[in-house]
This record gives structure tokens, sequence and C-alpha cells, in this order.
């Protein structure tokens, strides 16, 4: 209880104490004098207590007031300081960012927007968005453009925006539909894509062009997945199947192809190039669907996708005229071979003809010398006869393995000799030499000369002996050797005047030969020939 | 009716047959016939007997004398003589497959051919 109400309730009951006695004692007065004065002195304090009270109170409301003063400040500041920073934003982004009323009004557009229209912000707020874009020229497409967003949500959409100067530059707007107190907006970040349209195009144009070229070449060109399917043809792949170039991609060999066997060719060498991740060539045949059958040469390569996936790139060329020609040079060439072949018989046949008369001729005569010039043409003959046989029979008519027929030569003329059953022939022969036909005749004819001496004449008194041949190949020479361990050769007759008629032909045929020669003369006869091969 | 051995000549080269003939009846032997291609020369081993067949090995017609010779051995045991080249190894050891046969390389001489049919007479004797 505060004092001044203490007071007054003790005044109160003073004055009914005096107005029950009806006291009029100085003492009464005195009384109720004091305990007025104290009341009132109560009454002071209590006043002034209150006034300190107020005082601080009213301090503390003062304070809390400028506190919240100034946090109201802050956070205006702060505001304003977001949007700002958001207006930067919008107007900086790069993007242009409108805002249209349900009904097209333009209530917003930012710095970038209109910018890129030529335009101030001011003159674009309020105007049609139709006068913008060339899309809503017609308010009832605006209108279904906004029924769609309102049905379907959020939507990307392509546009062509019109300038001050009325260019018109492509755009492409992220826009939705937004509705606050009742009121519709469409809501559009928009985007100049001329860059992105110029490159597109630029691709387009970079695509056709190589669609150009690939269609323009008369290879074929395609391109096949691992499962078989045509992922990409050219013109000149969907010809000769017949078709378009669409009616072939995506499908596989046998939809389109009826001729199996040759199917299989194509998928056999696909496989091979997927599992040795190698190019692989090969000619192929594929028949038209006129039945005609072309021949292609085809080189398939694997080809890595940028997804890792592996393809087959195949290039094919029609090589039908040339194998056409091929086979008509091979026919020809067979034809001509064959011929070669008939005329080194005929001239075989020929000299056996001339070895058969002589042979009657021998039969006819009975003069051994006669005899003996003939049996020696015979052999002459037979040496070149061999050589004729030998290049019919081989399919290299040009040369002949000049060892085998040496060896040949020699066992022949042995056998013609055999009366010198005594004499061991010893052959050595490396095998292969090839010596030309040029070189063959005058080889075999110094063969026959050389054995044919020494079977007559090496071993007389004799009652054994031994001829050695062999053959080598030197580098580019051929190396040729024939000895016999008989008498040897009278030193007259190896040269002048004297000289015998088989020694003038051996360096006759050597001569031919354009070969060294070497003869020693010492413990029989030793001839070394180095014949040049070519 | 001659005692002298018979012969069938199998050549496609007319003055080679000729000379061949000669040879063969200096040797004492009679050719009975002259044939240039093997389907003539089984039917004259069928139909004349002959004692020896002296058969090149490159004649006419699609059968060469190898394979001439196989089909008359069929029916036939003639001694068959074989004229080729010597260079060609293959044809020797087909011609040599052929039972009671023999061969001389060409050119040959009329000794040589002589000394090749006694010799396989004596075999076949």
């Amino acid at each position: 209880m505060t004092s001044h109400t203490h007071y007054h309730k003790l005044l109160q009951r003073q004055l009914k104490k005096v107005k029950e006695k009806n006291l009029t004692s100085e003492d009464s007065i005195e009384e109720l004098l004091r305990l007025v004065n104290e009341s009132y002195e109560s009454l002071e304090r209590d006043n002034q207590h209150l006034k300190i009270i107020i005082r601080e109170s009213s301090s503390e409301l003062l304070e809390a007031n400028n506190k919240l003063k100034k946090a109201h400040q802050e956070l205006a500041d702060n505001y304003s300081k977001e949007v700002n920073l958001l207006r930067h934003l919008i107007d900086k982004s790069g993007e242009a960012v409108q805002v249209t009323s349900e009904e097209g009004v333009m209530l917003y557009i930012n710095q970038t927007g209109a910018e890129r229209l030529g335009q101030s912000v001011e003159h674009l707020l309020g105007q049609y968005v139709g006068e913008v874009e060339k899309m809503f020229v017609d308010k009832k497409d605006w209108d279904e453009h906004v029924q769609d967003l309102k049905d379907n949500g959020p939507m990307i959409i392509e546009g062509r925006h019109q300038r001050k100067d009325g260019s018109i530059f492509p755009i492409e707007a992220n826009a939705f539909y937004s509705q606050q107190d009742d009121k519709g907006y469409v809501i559009a970040f928009i985007r100049d894509i001329t860059e992105r349209k110029r490159m597109m195009q630029a691709m387009q144009d970079q695509h056709q062009f190589i669609r150009q070229i690939i269609d323009t070449v008369p290879n074929l060109i395609f391109v096949k997945n691992q499962k078989g399917q045509f992922i990409m043809v050219n013109e000149a792949v969907a010809k000769i199947f017949g078709k378009s170039v669409d009616e072939i991609e995506l499908k596989y060999n046998d939809e389109i192809h009826p001729v199996k066997e040759e199917i299989e060719v194509f998928n056999e060498s696909e496989k091979k190039v997927i599992e040795f991740m190698k190019p692989f060539s090969l000619e192929e045949q594929f028949t038209l669907a006129n039945g005609e059958i072309k021949t292609y040469f085809t080189t398939k390569v694997p080809l890595e996708r940028a997804d890792g996936t592996i393809d087959i790139l195949g290039v094919s060329t029609d090589i039908t005229e040339q194998k056409i020609t091929e086979n008509q040079i091979k026919q020809s060439l067979s034809e001509k071979t064959t011929l070669l072949g008939e005329i080194h018989h005929r001239v075989k046949n020929n000299l056996t003809v001339i070895f058969g008369l002589l042979e009657m001729q021998i039969i006819q005569s009975n003069d051994e010398n006669v005899i003996q010039i003939l049996r020696e043409s015979q052999g002459r003959i037979r040496s070149m006869s061999m050589i004729h046989e030998m290049l019919y029979k081989t399919t290299n008519l040009e040369s002949i393995n000049v060892s085998q027929y040496i060896e040949d030569l020699s066992r022949n003329i042995y056998k013609t000799y055999h009366r010198f059953e005594n004499v061991q022939l010893e052959i050595t022969a490396q095998e292969p030499i090839l010596l030309p036909l040029n070189k063959m005749i005058p080889c075999g004819l110094l063969v026959n000369e050389i054995l044919t001496n020494a079977y007559k004449y090496a071993f007389e008194g004799k009652t054994n002996g031994k001829i050695c041949i062999s053959t080598q190949l030197l580098e580019s020479h051929f190396l040729l050797k024939i000895s016999d361990n008989g008498i040897g050769l009278d030193e007259k007759k190896m040269s002048g005047k004297s000289q015998s008629l088989g020694m003038k032909l051996i360096q006759s045929f050597n001569k031919q030969l354009k070969s060294e020669m070497s003869i020693t003369n010492e413990n029989g006869l030793h001839y070394t020939f180095k014949i040049p091969i070519s | 009716m001659s005692n002298k051995k018979r012969v069938l000549l199998v050549e496609d080269d007319e003055i080679i047959a000729f000379l061949h003939k000669h040879f063969l009846e200096k040797c004492g032997y009679e050719t009975i016939e002259t044939v240039d291609n093997g389907v003539e020369a089984i039917e004259d081993v069928r139909t004349m007997l002959p004692d020896a067949v002296l058969m090149d090995i490159r004649i006419n017609g699609e059968m060469d004398g190898i394979e001439t010779a196989q089909r008359i051995r069929e029916f036939s045991d003639a001694p068959i003589i074989f004229l080729t080249g010597n260079s060609d190894d293959g044809t020797l050891e087909r011609a040599k497959l052929t039972a009671r046969s023999g061969y001389l390389i060409k050119p040959i001489r009329q000794e040589d051919l002589c000394e090749a049919i006694a010799q396989i007479n004596i075999q076949n004797d």
C-alpha cells in the first residue's frame, strides 16, 4: 500500500472519530492537522517518487523507440540494397526480363531487354507485347500463349523480336504464368539467340556441305553399327540398293538385299574389322536389282565414336570394269602363254623330227665317221630340244632352272655313251638358278660339247674315270665347273691352228655367254665358267 | 601270217610317227596301226590286240597318254612304252604307276627303242 493511501485512511478515521465524539478540543484539531500534514508530506513523497518512476520510464521508452527507429532504418537500407542488387543483376544479367500483364501489356522490362530492342524502358512500358514480339502481333496468339502457360506451366519458346529500326532477331524465352492479388502476369526471361542460330546454321551448312561431298562421290560410303545396321549411307549406296537413303538407314543387309551369299561375305569382313580393330580390304560382289553383278573393292575400318562405341566405316569403289579388263588381260596373257608354250612344243617336236631324220641316216649309213658326225649333231640337237621341252613344261616361259637342266642333260649324254660304264658322273647342283633362254641355248651346247668330248677322248686307254659337274649361284653370276680325271688334252689342240673343233665351239659358246672361262689341263681337263645371269 | 611282234603306235605328230614306225620296223616289229588320240588307241587295243603299245604322252583329245594307258590296263596286259620329255618328274612318276610299262625320253634313238621293247618283252615273257 502506498504511503498517501495509508495517510488518507488515517485522516478519514480521525475525521470519523471527531464527528462521532464531536470533538473540538485543540488536541483533536492538532492531531488532525498533524495527520493532514503527515498525509501531505506523504503525498509529496509519493509524488516525487512517481515523478522519478515516470522520468525513468519515459527514458526507457525513448531508448526503445530509438532502437526501433534504427532497426527500421537498417531494414529499410538492407531492403533497398537488395532491391538495387537484384535490379542491377537483372539489368546486367545478359538476359532480358519482361513482365507482361495477362492482357499483354508490358509492365516491366529490364535495361538489357530494352537495349536489345533499341528502345528505352519508359517507352516500352505500357506497350502491347506484340509490338516487339512478332509471334504475338495478333492478340489471339497472345491469349493462346497465356492459356498454354496456365494449362501446361513454364515453357521454353522461340520467337522473333523486332527492334526499333525494324530489324528482327531470334529469341528464346523461358516463360511462366504467375498470379498475384487476383491479377495474372507472364514473366519471361529472354535470350538473344542470334549467335546460336548463326552457329546452328553454320553447322547445318557444314553438314550439308559434307553431305553433298559424300553424296557426290561415286564411291559407296556407309557406316554400320556392330549389329550390322546401316547408320549412314550415301546416295551411291542407296542407288545400288534401288532405294532412298532414308529407306536404308537403320536397316540390316538382309532386309534390303536378297542375295544371302553376298551378305555373308559382307558380314564376315565386318566381323574381322571388329575382331582385329584394323582396316580390312577385300573385293566384294553385289547383285543389282536388274541382275547385273558388280564388283567392288571395299575397305572397312573401325570407327570409334565420341561415346566409345565402335562402328564400321566402309568405302567401296566399283571395279567391275577394271575386273573385266583384268580378266581380259589375264585371258590374253593365258592365251599368249599357251601359244608360246605351244611354240616351244612345236620347236621341240621339230628338233625331235630332225633328230629322228638323223637317226634314220645313221641307221642307213655304214660309215663310222659319218655315224660319229651324225651322233654329235644329234647330241647338239638334243641339248637344244631339252631346253624347249623344259620351257614348255614350266610356267615360266622365259627362264629355266639351269641346274636341273644340266643335271638332266648330263645324265642323258651319259646314257648315250653308256659304253663308258666305269666312268662315274658326279653332279653337285645348287638349286634353283634361273637362266634366261638366250643364255640357255649356248650354255646347253657348251655342256654338251665338253661332256661329249670328255666321253670321247678323256678316258682313252683308261679303265675307269670320273666326271664332276657343279653349278653354283655366285651373286649375279652362275658358276659352272666341269672337270674330268682323264688323260687331258694335247696342248696343240687347246689353241692355235691345230685347235680342235670342239674347243673352237666351246670358246664360241663362252663368248656368246659373255662368261669368264678358265681351263686347267692337269690331271684331266678342268673348265670353270663364270656366266652373268642377266 | 607274220611272226613279227605287233605294235600299236600312238603319236599325234605324223612325221615323228613315220620315223618311229621306221625305227620299229628296223627293230623287227610291225606297226599295226598309228593313231593320234586316246579313244582310238583304247579301241584299237581292244580290237587288234597288239603285243605292245608305243605311247606318246602328249596326244590329241581329252585324255593324255598316261590316262589312256590306265584305261587300256583295265582290260589288256599289253606292255606299254611311254615317250616323254625328260624334265617333268611329275609326268614320269605318273607314267611309272602304270603296270607293265617303260618309258623313253624323246628324242629317241632307234637303238634305245629296240632295247626298251626287248626289255619289256623279256619281262613279260
